[in-house]
């Protein structure tokens, strides 16, 4: 017998672990992780957010805790393929007016999404956004060519044996139980195939077309020395995407909700303050 | 004045959890070509070229912060020259430090980086062979499997068809020989009905098997699909989307149409049931792409191979989807996850693609609809050859036939209905009796002669006869098409199959076309 909708939710909901936390009528966020790892990046932030909203984290197939055994290289052969796992994840859980956080890539997937299904969102968070990562003078992006080939061959001797890069690491931490079950086999527990592939997608692709058509209300959230994605690729995405707030905030490196939580959520909050 | 880890033979960092250098020993000034002054102070940043940056951001630190420590972690140190230091990387992030640490060792491993190079390159070809051999041996279990069971599907199709002869034929010689109104009929008539509805079933597996026969003429998709309009719409449950795109004129192939209509049919009433239960949405759509080698791999089954430019038939449904084991069952034969079922239209549709030289592409998702893309060389328009004209038939002229068939019920039925056509036949029950009656009989007109018989095989008949009249008209009978042997003795001159079971009418048209003063040779 054919499945019913339900089933196709549940479908999705297991293939993106989909994980709802906070009041379920409140204002839904949807948070959508990077490159490199999964939906626990957001953990520090997650339990002040699901105060006030309904907070949606999920894992791309492919990352985290996903079922790998529904990666199509095809769909996921572009950021489009992402967006779709967005909007999937959106649709079954029929979310409306969403607030999509994107930290790193995920800014452009969530900028695709909103221009996939524009009745569904009602505003953009970009955390670290890049919309490309390869110099294409006057444009710069941080990157040579030589540079990402160089990355996708570190990766590559990096996972050459997986067995002992992150796994030996989480089987240590098993002496601190509290840290170990909440990290074992989630944290970055990406295989590396999917990785690897996920890596040429993001570091190849050139959304840059795609930012004047945004039509929401947009955040640009800029680290202080971001070496992933420098200040003058943020000023890019605040200049470009039509009526953009720029804030940039002291914590530094590429990932603020990791390293400065507080300070990335007083930013988040303020922009959704300034944008009921 | 030296610091406590300056005589160790490695690299040794403090950063903060910001990747701040607060301090580093000698070996790292050493690995880097950088002072200490140079160094503290400064953003890790300061270590790497680009695509180690990339990777300690979005990969080392954040696990370091989550799990307090990595190891063995490989990294590129660019010098102050520009020049690459591999190194392993081994972290610690100390918690109980107000405010917290980041505790680093570097170890050189240039000449380990250098036999880890090759071993990468090594397991990359291995690797590489392994996917090969893999995909081969999977591909060739999936084809036997596939070819087996089109010969068993085959196979039975026969056997049904020429029990279905039998059958079908003595439901005729019974209504011939009862009266208008005799209670029998209703039930001869039910009889008949069901015979024909499994003569259908036959003609699917023969399809499924590659055995059907197929008119190849020049055929434009769009025209196929405009053309089904109507009966595919009817297939469409109401409030239910049917969709259409269409590529235009450009779509052309060598193509039986009535084939690819079954195809249509099959490949429409399979996404409306993928559908059911939810809210059906079907688009189909035709267009002209060319594909690559690498492409064409990507099509699970059928024989297109050769890169250029194909006819693409897709149809798309937002049903309920299938997972990947599924997926790999779904051209089977009788494999079916509706509670009715017979598992018999997709295997149809995948024979008419395989006749077509085509090939099909399952892309699906459990709960996310399915789409399935077939292609089907494209032929340009200075390939296309004109459809064949159908041979004029002239009226019969009371020619002698010669029916030879292993069964009394064919030789009976065609004794009669040929009879009645005009013609005067005479009968053989095995090949034996077929050449004495032909060498009695110099006037005979025309053969009919069942291809499978004990004793001798009817092509061997027809080759005995041929031997002496070499141009001799023959209707070569059998309950299915084998293609080596149609290629044979379709070669020969005036020579015509017809599959079984079969209406007597069509035999007399095949024959009207064989001895007409326009007809010719197949």
């Amino acid at each position: 017998m054919a499945p019913s909708r339900s089933d196709s939710r549940q479908s999705v909901l297991h293939r993106n672990h989909v994980h709802v936390t906070g009041p379920a009528d409140a204002p839904a966020i949807v948070l959508a992780h990077g490159f490199g790892c999964d939906q626990t990046m957001w953990r520090l932030i997650t339990p002040d957010l699901a105060r006030d909203h309904r907070v949606v984290a999920f894992d791309y197939v492919g990352s985290g805790r996903s079922d790998v055994t529904q990666y199509d290289p095809a769909r996921y052969g572009s950021l489009r393929g992402y967006a779709r796992d967005v909007l999937d994840v959106v649709e079954a859980l029929d979310l409306r007016d969403v607030t999509f956080v994107g930290h790193s890539v995920s800014s452009m997937i969530g900028v695709l999404a909103s221009l996939e299904a524009p009745g569904l969102f009602s505003r953009l968070a970009m955390v670290g956004p890049s919309p490309r990562y390869i110099d294409d003078p006057p444009y710069r992006g941080g990157f040579s060519q030589q540079d990402i080939d160089g990355l996708l061959g570190l990766m590559d001797r990096n996972f050459m044996g997986w067995a002992d890069f992150l796994a030996p690491t989480i089987a240590r931490v098993a002496d601190h139980p509290e840290v170990a079950e909440e990290l074992k086999g989630s944290f970055c527990s990406t295989d590396p195939l999917y990785l690897r592939r996920f890596a040429e997608v993001t570091f190849y692709a050139d959304n840059r077309d795609d930012l004047p058509k945004v039509a929401v209300p947009t955040l640009v959230l800029q680290c202080s020395d971001d070496a992933i994605a420098p200040e003058e690729v943020g000023l890019y995405c605040a200049r470009t995407i039509p009526g953009a707030t720029y804030r940039k905030i002291r914590a530094t490196g590429h990932c603020p909700h990791l390293s400065d939580p507080e300070e990335t959520l007083e930013a988040l909050r303020a922009f959704f303050a300034a944008t009921a | 004045m030296p610091g406590p880890f300056d005589a160790a033979p490695c690299g040794h960092l403090r950063l903060d959890v910001d990747g701040v250098i607060l301090g580093c020993n000698r070996g790292v000034q050493r690995l880097v070509g950088r002072t200490e002054d140079e160094l503290v102070g400064a953003r890790l940043e300061v270590l790497f070229g680009a695509p180690s940056r990339i990777f300690v951001h979005t990969h080392v630190l954040p696990t370091v912060r989550a799990l307090g420590q990595v190891s063995e972690i490989q990294v590129d140190l660019r010098t102050a020259e520009g020049r690459d230091v591999p190194v392993l990387w081994n972290a610690v992030l100390h918690r109980d430090l107000s405010p917290p640490e980041i505790e680093v060792v570097l170890v050189e491993m240039r000449q380990r980086a250098e036999f880890e190079g090759e071993l990468l390159r090594a397991k990359q070809a291995a690797e590489a062979a392994r996917r090969e051999k893999d995909g081969a041996i999977s591909e060739l279990v999936q084809l036997r499997k596939l070819e087996s069971l089109s010969s068993l599907a085959g196979g039975v199709a026969h056997d049904f068809n020429n029990l279905l002869c039998v059958i079908l034929g003595n439901a005729q010689l019974m209504h011939e020989a009862i009266g208008p109104n005799d209670p029998v009929r209703p039930l001869l008539t039910a009889v008949d009905t069901a015979a024909r509805r499994a003569a259908e079933i036959a003609g699917q597996m023969l399809s499924y098997s590659g055995r059907a026969s197929f008119v190849l003429t020049l055929v434009v998709l769009d025209d196929v699909l405009e053309g089904l309009r109507p009966a595919l719409a009817s297939l469409v449950p109401e409030g239910a989307a049917l969709g259409w795109s269409l590529a235009g004129e450009r779509a052309l192939v060598d193509g039986d149409r009535e084939q690819l209509r079954r195809l249509l049919s099959a490949l429409v009433t399979n996404a409306v049931e993928a559908c059911e239960g939810q809210a059906c949405s079907v688009h189909l759509r035709t267009a002209v792409r060319t594909f690559d080698v690498a492409e064409l791999a990507g099509f699970q089954v059928g024989g297109a191979t050769s890169p250029g430019p194909y006819a693409v038939l897709e149809i798309a449904d937002a049903g309920c989807g299938m997972d990947p084991a599924t997926r790999d069952r779904l051209f089977e034969p009788f494999f079916s996850t509706k509670a009715v079922g017979r598992g018999l239209g997709l295997p149809t549709a995948l024979g008419i693609v395989r006749a077509h030289r085509g090939a099909v592409r399952v892309h699906s998702a459990r709960g996310l609809g399915t789409t399935l893309t077939i292609a089907i060389p494209q032929l340009g328009r200075a390939e296309a050859r004109p459809a064949e004209r159908p041979a004029e038939r002239a009226a019969p002229r009371g020619d002698v036939l010669l029916v030879v068939d292993d069964e009394q019920v064919i030789r009976t039925l065609l004794q009669r209905g040929l009879g009645r056509a005009g013609y005067e036949v005479l009968v053989a029950a095995d090949g034996a009796e077929a050449l004495e009656v032909f060498a009695g009989r110099p006037d005979i007109a025309c053969v009919l002669v069942d291809l499978t018989m004990p004793g001798m095989a009817g092509d061997d008949v027809l080759v005995a006869m041929r031997a002496q009249r070499p141009e001799l008209p023959a209707v070569v009978m059998s309950g299915f098409t084998d293609a080596a042997l149609s290629s044979r003795l379709g070669a020969m001159h005036r020579t015509v199959f017809r599959d079984k079971p079969f209406a007597v009418r069509d035999v007399a048209d095949l024959v009207r076309g064989l001895l007409g003063p326009a007809a010719s040779g197949v």
